[in-house]
This record gives C-alpha cells, structure tokens and sequence, in this order.
C-alpha cells in the first residue's frame, strides 16, 4: 500500500491542500474536546440574556464572543459543541450511502443484464421519496436518535452514488485497456478494483463532498421532524434551523452556525479536489 | 383510463381559467397574507383556520359575534329559550344566496341534515350532535329541539353557516367546497391553489357592499417571506407576527402593528393514571410552581401574553378573575416535592410539538430547564405534530404534553369535558368532585348559576391542579397603513367591516 | 434500439408496482389522518366512524387492492382534505415544479459546464482558483439562507423584485437564482474534475502527441467523457428537484409538486402522497431513460443490448 505516501506528498506539495487538511485537523480536535474547551456549558440558557449581539458589535460583550440565542445560550459553545454530531452526520451517512451505492452501481454497471435492471429501477423508487416521508416512516419503527438520522440520510444518498458509479463504470469498461485486461482472464473483482474503481473514483469522491454539506442540513431537517439527536444537543443544522425564524432580527443566530458548515464543506471541497485530482 | 383522461382535461381547463381570470386591481384590494391553502369552501369541511376566514365571507351565519366577543344577531334577528331544551330562531326575510334563492328556516333545516349527511363526512360537527332536530314553524321561524339542556348553543351558532338547498342538493358537498354560493359579504371571484383566493364583494348583501371590493388570501408558507411582504406593501395583513420583529416592521414605515388577545389557552397536560409521580397531587402543584410564567412571556414573547390560573382565558364565558396563578415559587416547589416524598427530585418524559405554535420548541425548552432547577429531570422529544397527536391520544403516551387549545364557541364545557372528565378525548385525570361540576355546569342554563359553577371549578382545578397552567398569548398582526382594520379575539380575520384608503 | 426503448419501458411497469407498494406501506407507517382532520375534542366514536369512513378499519391488504383496482382504473384517489382527485391535484402543480426546475437545471448547465472545463483547462491559474472558489461557496451555502438574504436585499431594501409568487417573469428571479447557484457549483466541479481526468488519459496524450489541434482534442474525446458524469448528475438533480425543491418553494411560496407533497406527508393525506410519489417515479424514469440514451450519444462503445 502507498496511497497514504502519496497523499502525503501531495500534503506537502499543495499549500491549499495543508491548509485546507489543517483546518479540518482542527475543527475535529475542537469537536473531540468540546466539552473541556468551550466556556459555557452549551445548554445553560440565561433568559435575561437573550439575543445578544457578538462581542463587537454594540450591545455585546466578551463573556459571549458571538453573542447568545434566542434562549440566552452561549453561541460560541454552541457552535464548538455542534461540530461533534454535524461533522459525525455528515461523515457517517456519506460513508454509508458512498460504500452501499458506489458498490451496487459499480457491480450493476460492469455485469449489466437483470441485476443492473434491479438495482437501478430500486434506485429511482428510491430516488423518488421525499426524505420526509421516509424519515416518519423510520422513526414509527426504530424511534429517533442518531441511528435513525444515519440511517434515513444513508437510505436517501445512495441512489446517487450508484447512478454515478454505473454511469461511468458503463463507460469506462469500453475502454481498450480494460476491455483487454477483461480479455485476459482477469477476474471481475480485479478487473473492479484495479481498473475500473481508480478510473470512477474521480467523480465519486467529487459526489460524496458535495453531499457534506446537503447532509449536514439535512440533519436539521430531520431533527425538525423528531427524528434526530435529542434537542439538549446541538447542531449546525439544528443551530440553523432554530434560528431561521430569527434571520432578520438576530443574524447571528445564522451566521454563525452556517459560517462553521459553511467553511468545513468548503475545506472539505479542497480536500477532495485536491485528492481527486491526485487520483485522476 | 376515462378518469384519467378526464381529470386531465380537468386539471387543462382549470391552468387556462387560472391563467384567464383577472385579479382585482391592487388599490381596491386588501391581501391577506395566509400560511396554507383552503382545503374545502364548504364550511361544513371546513377544518383549518384560513378555511373558517374564507367561508365566514362566503356564507352568512346565524349569530355573529361582535368585535367585543359577544354574541349578536345576524341573519337570525331574534332568538330565545322557549324551555330548557328548545331554542326559537327568527330569521331576516331580506336574506338571499348569490344564486337567488332565498334563505329561509327551510335553508336551515336542509343544513344540518347536508353536514349529517355521512357521505359528506363532515370533520367538525360533533358539537352539533347536541341538536336532535329543527322544526320549522314557518319559512322565517324555525326551532332547534335539543336532547339535553344546552346553554352554549346561540354561541355555537355564530359557527352555524347556512347553505342554499336548490344548489348543494344539485351539486352536491363537494363541488359547493370548490365552486361555493352563499349568502355572505363576499362571493368567490378567483382560487389558484396554493397561491391565492381572490374574493369579490357582494354588492346585494343584506347588511349592504362591503368597502374593500376585493380581498386576496394568499397563500405564504414562510413567516419570513410573510413579514418581508408586510414590510414591502405587497401584503396589507400578516397575523402571528413575532414581537422581536416589530422595530423591522414599524421602521418600513408602511405597517402599524395590530394586537388582540390570542383565543388559545396553553398548558401541560399530566398523566395520572400511570404509575408516576404525577398522581400526586403536590407533584402537580410543585410543577405550577417551578415554572416561571412570567418570565417566559416576558423574555420570549416581549410581555406580550398573560399568565392563566386555569384551562379559561378571560374571554370565555365564566372566566373568574379572582381565582390567581399559581407564580413562580422554586422554594415552595421543592418543600412540595419533598413532602410528596421527591426531595431529590424525579425523572420525567415530556414531548412538544415543532411549528405548531409561536415559539413552541423555545417554550418547552424553557420548561424544561426550568423544571430541571427544582430537581425535575425532563427528558424533552421535539416532534412533529401528525405523530404528536396520535401519541397525545394514545394510552400509552409520554405523560407530559405542550398543548394550546381554543374554542371558537368561548364556552369552557369544550375544554373541560374533553380534557378533565373521563371517557373523553384525552381521560388521563379522575376526580368525581371536579367531574360532577363541569357535568352540572354544562347543563345548567340560567347564566348567572352556570357562571358561579364555573368559578367553582377554576377553584377547584387550581387546587388539584391537573395541568400546569402556561399562558394565553397576545396575537400581533402587522397592518398596512391604508388598510383600516381591527383584529378580534377569536383569531378571525373579517375584511366586511374594514376600509382602504391612500 | 427500438429494443431497449421497449426493454425499458417493459420495466417501468414493475418499478410503478414497486413505488406502489413502498408508498403504501410507508404512508401507512405515519400515522393516523382521522386524528389531524377532527378537531381534538371529537370523541373516540367520531374518530373511529371517521377512520371507517376513510377504509382504515379494514386489512391493509384489502386497502392495498382497492388502491391498486383504482390505479388500474387510472383513479389514485381522492384527497382526505381537499376532496378531490389527488392526481388532479398533482398534476395541477407540476407546471410550476417544471418551470422553476427546467429553468434551474438549463441554466446551470449553461454556466456551469463551461466554467468548470475553463476552469480544468486553465488548471493552477488564478481564473482557476477564483472559479473553484466559487463554486465551493456555492454549494457550502444553505439555500434557505441565499433566499432570505435575496429577498431582504432585492425585495425590502431596494424594492426591484417581488418577494415570491408566481406569475411574472420578476417573481422567477429570486428562486431560479437560489436553486441556480448550487446546481451550478455542483455541475461545474463535476465538469472540471472530469475534464483534468480525461486530460490524463492515454489516449487524449496520444492525440496531442500526434499534433492534432489542442482545440479539438478536447473537444473531440475529452469532453465526451467529462460529461457522462455531468450528465448523470444532470438527471439526478431534475429528479430531486422535481419533488424535492421544499426549501425554495416554500421561502418563495412557489406553488410547486414538492411543497404540496411535504404539506401532505404533514396532514397524512394518504392520497396525494401516493398519486405525487407514482407521478414523480415515472418522470424519474422518463429522465434516467433520457440519461442512458444521452450516454450512449455521448460514447457509442456504451451499446444498448
């Protein structure tokens, strides 16, 4: 195995890519020892207190750096605090929906015939739910909690996953090299792996960060429906959600949660292109 | 495959109409700026608030009330008792349907066996179920026959739309929800669904033209969107404007803000038939004490609201005002604890509705905190109100619920009988005292007695404290300076009475 | 060919069956209409005559062959709060749901596309960074948040644009931009990471190698492969934002399919989820087939047995 060499090399090659890794470094160290680091406990609320600016703005003050919520909250630990569950979300129903739909439409596109059928018809009954439904739907069996998020959002993505996968595994197993190593009496597994996975790898990696951030909202929308983590813990979607309402009397109820989304979807974005680039 | 084509063809007909029809022009114009569509114009479908605005401009009722809550008369011009069972109704002779026909004691008659019909499967008529017939004396007098005394009927009947029998006979229940005749104010000019129902005044009316010749309902799911529309003029009315946002408002310089006393009383709901610590009566009270009511309506609705002492807002009939809340007392709370045999506190689950009310999942999270410092653990779930309801009426339940309820009849029997007596909607709390009052109360038909049994049943559920008493809310409506109007009490929104000007 | 298409459209028959069955089950998952439609002091009696008038006190499955007897008949039911046919009600709103994404998709193919294969060919330039910029803000920002901002600053600060609504071209604005914007970013990075792969390839260097022009190089095999992933992406963006484009319809109170779904998935009106999901399922398939016939457009070795 030299993969992590070369990731390594391109680290150190790729100034937006260290930087970009480093952040990220960062936020899960902050999310690791969250609740040592932050200031507040992030569930005190202060009534008294509510919707106080951030620090430099007029009314706001140091003990709140970004201010407080619509609860007197301490904004800033609340942000610290919600990159455990967002970044898990985000990380996890990935992981899930990239491994099971990257699988199925590799294999469906390389074999083709009933199971390619199968599995793509699934993917547009699938494709064609809103999450919605399906998040109610799960929650009447397993009951809210981070298993029901992963499991809806990963149920959710990975049609995606798989129509990309197919898509370009139809067109890459045309290639001659391929169709030699075929040929050849390669066995499918290898053919898979060695040549036609690197070859459609590119723009898989390229779907997963884009759904980061479309999962880490997501996530919100399904605390909404009752279905995620408990409210005592908080999120960035969450964050974003429950300040919604308060967008034009309280920006930074917003902003700030979605400037961390934001700017972690962003990181991971270089990361990926800096990686897929590497791998193409 | 011939319902097929033919809804399509329907639905082809109805995108040329809806492209075709005109909207009134805006000067004459009041908009509404509504959360969600009309599900039905027949008001005996009717189920959401938005739908009860609309069909109140379409179809007359028999008693209206007046801006002050009180019950007047309308198209019926006179009514009486004539024993405890029977109610005698005059009508107005000078009454007619859009259509021509004329509305008599017979229209009367014709609608309430249209919304018993049970093809029509009318939703909100179990209030009605106390009238066991109308007799009709003669075409402007007619008599409802009730099977027990009932002194909450005239209120009920301000919710008594009459509709033409020749046209709902004719077409049936379902196209008079799409296609509706009536004889109210207003009469159907246009309806985009979910985007807006148009409404032309209807120069013929008894009671005269309304002022404002169109009213828009438009349909703006987004409270944001909403409060942008009111602060640009493109709406001249936008209700359950939060408090925080009223400098925004006011700064556009177009909007006044409005405000009335919201018709919903809030509460907790507890459980006493599980094995918590809620059979017990302190517990219940210690919960009263722990929550800080004014502090909530302070911070979070700006002081707009006020702290109940019972399941009655003031505008209900029988509303005792000497009977107090209970306060916020956190030291009184836990020496109740410790003598119910807590004085370490206890663990509890609770659930709260999202979007369902102003600042419901904020509300329950202060409660929950608030609990939480006398040593009330509260495992709180946010969910959405499809499952919310379905586990609020289920045995096995949470045994702490957030809820808000009105009454569109401001007569308290709607609440108490289905909250506080057994074999009723929700028959999680026995107390044979409290149960035979509201029984007696609810049949008892001089006002004077009915009032004083009341009184004693807001004492007595202060004492056995069943609930945990929130607030009753002030509702805020953003208002456009050319529009003169009023908001009422019972969350209606009447634009016959209302004026444009520039 | 004239295979395939049939092939094709010999499978949308089981797939209809199946989105059938799955909606059934999964609506019937949810909840309990009759509880949402009475108010809630209706006694247990009327729930219970309600339910039964609505078909729910008999065995799912005998519910699941009415329902599938009246899909037969083309009748998907009537709708518990409107009273109407729910695929009528469907297909009222699709009008609008294909006007805001037909325009969306079209016009982030248009920018897109091209961006992100500048952006490849000029690789490591400044444009190239600028662009990547731009389209990382462009999907890392909640659309919730991109509309209200448009809407504070276009409709009540400058007044130029009408807030939401639909029936001029000014009300398309606002919510074709913020659906705009994250198609764009997302087609655009697909385009650029495909562009530099195929760049690498064999084949593209033997043909540079030849001396062929480095304009139609990469017009001819380059692009060809670049954009069978742009175009599954394409098609898979169509379909979610045909019942999926809540976010912007509601902020924009666009009378669009996916709202209406949501508010029925709310109210448990079991009908027009069912009619909304069979329609949405075959427009699916309508575009994945339209996909597959594109890719084949695209690179002929991807044959159609």
């Amino acid at each position: 195995m030299t993969w992590h060499r070369d990731v390594f090399r391109a680290l150190r090659r790729d100034p937006r890519l260290t930087t970009s890794a480093g952040f990220l470094l960062l936020v899960l160290l902050a999310a690791t020892f969250a609740p040592v680091i932050v200031p507040h406990d992030p569930n005190a609320q202060n009534l008294a207190l509510r919707m106080r600016p951030p620090a430099w703005v007029e009314g706001g003050s140091w003990s709140h750096p970004l201010g407080t919520d619509q609860l007197g909250r301490d904004l800033l630990s609340r942000v610290v605090v919600g990159a455990r569950v967002s970044l898990l979300v985000g990380l996890a129903t990935v992981a899930v929906g990239l491994t099971v739909g990257a699988t199925l439409g590799t294999v469906a596109g390389y074999v083709g015939g009933a199971f390619e059928r199968l599995v793509m018809r699934l993917a547009d009954i699938q494709l064609s739910f809103p999450y919605i439904l399906l998040t109610l739907a799960v929650i009447a069996v397993f009951g809210p909690g981070l298993l029901t998020v992963v499991l809806v959002l990963g149920l959710a993505s990975w049609p995606a996953y798989a129509r990309m996968a197919r898509g370009n595994t139809l067109s890459v197993k045309r290639r001659d090299y391929i169709a030699a190593a075929i040929a050849l009496g390669g066995s499918g597994t290898r053919v898979l792996t060695r040549h036609v996975g690197p070859n459609i790898a590119n723009a898989l990696v390229i779907l997963a960060t884009l759904q980061v951030s479309q999962m880490m909202m997501a996530e919100a929308a399904l605390s909404f429906l009752g279905a995620g983590v408990p409210i005592t813990t908080p999120t960035w979607g969450g964050m974003l959600n429950e300040g919604q309402r308060y967008i034009f009397t309280a920006w930074w109820l917003t902003t700030f949660p979605g400037l961390a989304l934001t700017s972690v979807v962003v990181a991971f974005n270089f990361l990926g292109d800096a990686l897929s680039d590497r791998l193409g | 495959m011939r319902h097929l084509v033919r809804t399509i063809v329907a639905v082809g007909l109805l995108a040329v109409l809806a492209s075709g029809a005109a909207q009134g022009p805006r000067e004459q114009t009041a908009v509404v700026a509504i959360n969600i569509d009309s599900s039905s114009m027949n008001p005996w479908l009717s189920t959401t608030i938005t739908d009860k605005h609309v069909v109140t401009h379409l179809f007359d009722t028999l008693l209206m009330r007046a801006e002050d809550m009180t019950v007047q008369p309308h198209v019926a011009s006179a009514y009486r008792p004539v024993d405890d069972t029977t109610w005698e109704f005059e009508l107005r002779d000078d009454v007619f349907f859009t259509n021509g026909e004329q509305l008599t004691a017979h229209s009367v008659a014709f609608t309430v066996a249209h919304f018993r019909d049970p093809d029509l499967n009318a939703p909100s008529i179990a209030q009605f179920a106390l009238i066991e017939r109308v007799d009709v004396i003669d075409d402007f007098t007619f008599r409802f026959v009730t099977s027990r005394p009932f002194p909450a009927l005239p209120a009920l009947m301000t919710e008594f739309w009459i509709v033409p029998e020749g046209y709902t006979a004719e077409v049936g229940g379902q196209t008079l929800g799409v296609a509706p005749v009536g004889s109210g104010p207003y009469t159907l000019a246009q309806w985009v669904r979910d985007e807006r129902i148009v409404l032309e005044a209807n120069p013929d009316h008894w009671n005269g033209e309304p002022a404002v010749r169109f009213v828009e309902f438009r349909v703006v799911p987004d409270q944001n969107t909403r409060i942008a529309q009111a602060q640009t003029g493109e709406a001249d009315i936008v209700a359950q404007v939060p408090a925080e946002s009223i400098p925004l408002l006011e700064r556009s310089g177009r909007v006044r803000v409005a405000e009335a006393p919201g018709p919903r009383a809030y509460f907790l709901t507890l459980n006493t038939r599980h094995d918590t610590p809620l059979r017990d009566v302190r517990v219940r009270q210690a919960l009263n004490y722990a929550i800080d009511v004014d502090a909530i309506l302070e911070f979070i609705f700006e002081g707009r609201g006020i702290p109940l002492a019972s399941l009655l807002t003031p505008e209900q009939f029988g509303h005792d005002p000497s009977v107090e809340p209970f306060g916020y007392d956190p030291e009184r709370a836990r020496e109740l604890l410790a003598e119910a045999g807590f004085p370490a506190g206890f663990g509890i689950r609770m659930e709260a509705p999202t979007a369902r009310y102003p600042k419901d999942v904020e509300v329950a999270q202060v409660i929950a905190a608030q609990l939480g410092a006398v040593g009330v653990d509260v495992d709180l779930s946010i969910v959405e109100w499809g499952t919310y309801i379905g586990q609020f009426r289920a045995e096995d339940g949470p045994p702490i619920f957030f809820l808000g309820w009105s009454i569109p009849t401001f007569d308290p029997d709607s609440i108490l009988t289905p909250l506080l007596t057994t074999g009723h909607t929700y028959d999680r709390f026995e107390d044979p005292e409290l149960e035979a009052l509201i029984a007696q109360a609810r049949s008892t038909v001089d006002a004077d007695e009915r009032r004083a049994l009341y009184s004693e049943v807001q004492q007595l559920t202060r004492e056995l404290a069943p609930m945990v008493y929130l607030y009753q809310l002030t509702e805020l409506y953003a208002v456009s300076e050319r529009l003169d109007w009023q908001p009422r009490a019972d969350e209606r929104i009447y634009l016959w009475t209302a004026s444009l000007h520039d | 060919m004239l295979t395939f298409l049939l092939g094709r459209l010999a499978q949308a028959v089981p797939t209809l069956i199946g989105t059938s069955v799955v909606v059934f089950l999964l609506v019937h998952m949810t909840g309990d209409p009759a509880l949402l439609m009475l108010p809630p002091d209706a006694p247990r009696s009327q729930v219970e005559a309600f339910r039964a008038s609505l078909g729910f006190d008999r065995p799912l499955i005998v519910q699941y062959g009415d329902f599938m007897r009246g899909i037969a008949r083309g009748d998907l039911g009537e709708s518990f709060r409107f009273r109407e046919p729910a695929l009528g009600l469907v297909l009222q709103r699709l009008p609008a749901t294909v006007q805001l994404a037909g325009l969306a998709v079209l016009l982030a193919s248009l920018i897109g596309i091209p961006l992100g294969v500048l952006s490849a060919t000029a690789r490591g330039s400044w444009i190239d960074a600028f662009a990547r910029g731009a389209f990382f803000l462009g999907q890392g920002i909640p659309p919730f948040w991109l509309g209200l901002m448009l809407m504070v600053v276009f409709s009540v600060q400058l007044g130029v644009l009408p807030s939401s609504g639909r029936g001029t071209i000014a009300q398309l604005v606002m919510p074709v931009t913020t659906l705009t914007v994250f198609l764009t970013a997302s087609l655009a990075r697909l385009a650029r990471g495909g562009m530099i792969q195929a760049l690498q390839q064999d084949y593209v260097r033997t043909a540079r190698a030849k001396g062929l022009g480095s304009r139609s190089v990469l017009f001819k095999h380059a692009l060809r492969n670049t954009l069978i992933p742009v175009v599954t992406m394409i098609g898979l963006q169509i379909g979610h934002l045909l019942g999926g484009a809540v976010v912007t319809e509601t902020i924009f109170a666009w009378p669009g399919v996916g709202r209406l779904v949501v508010d029925a998935v709310h109210a448990r009106d079991f009908p027009i989820v069912q009619a909304a999901m069979l329609v949405i399922v075959t427009l699916f398939i309508a575009v994945n087939l339209v996909v597959d016939l594109v890719y084949g457009l695209l690179d002929p070795r991807i044959l159609y047995e």
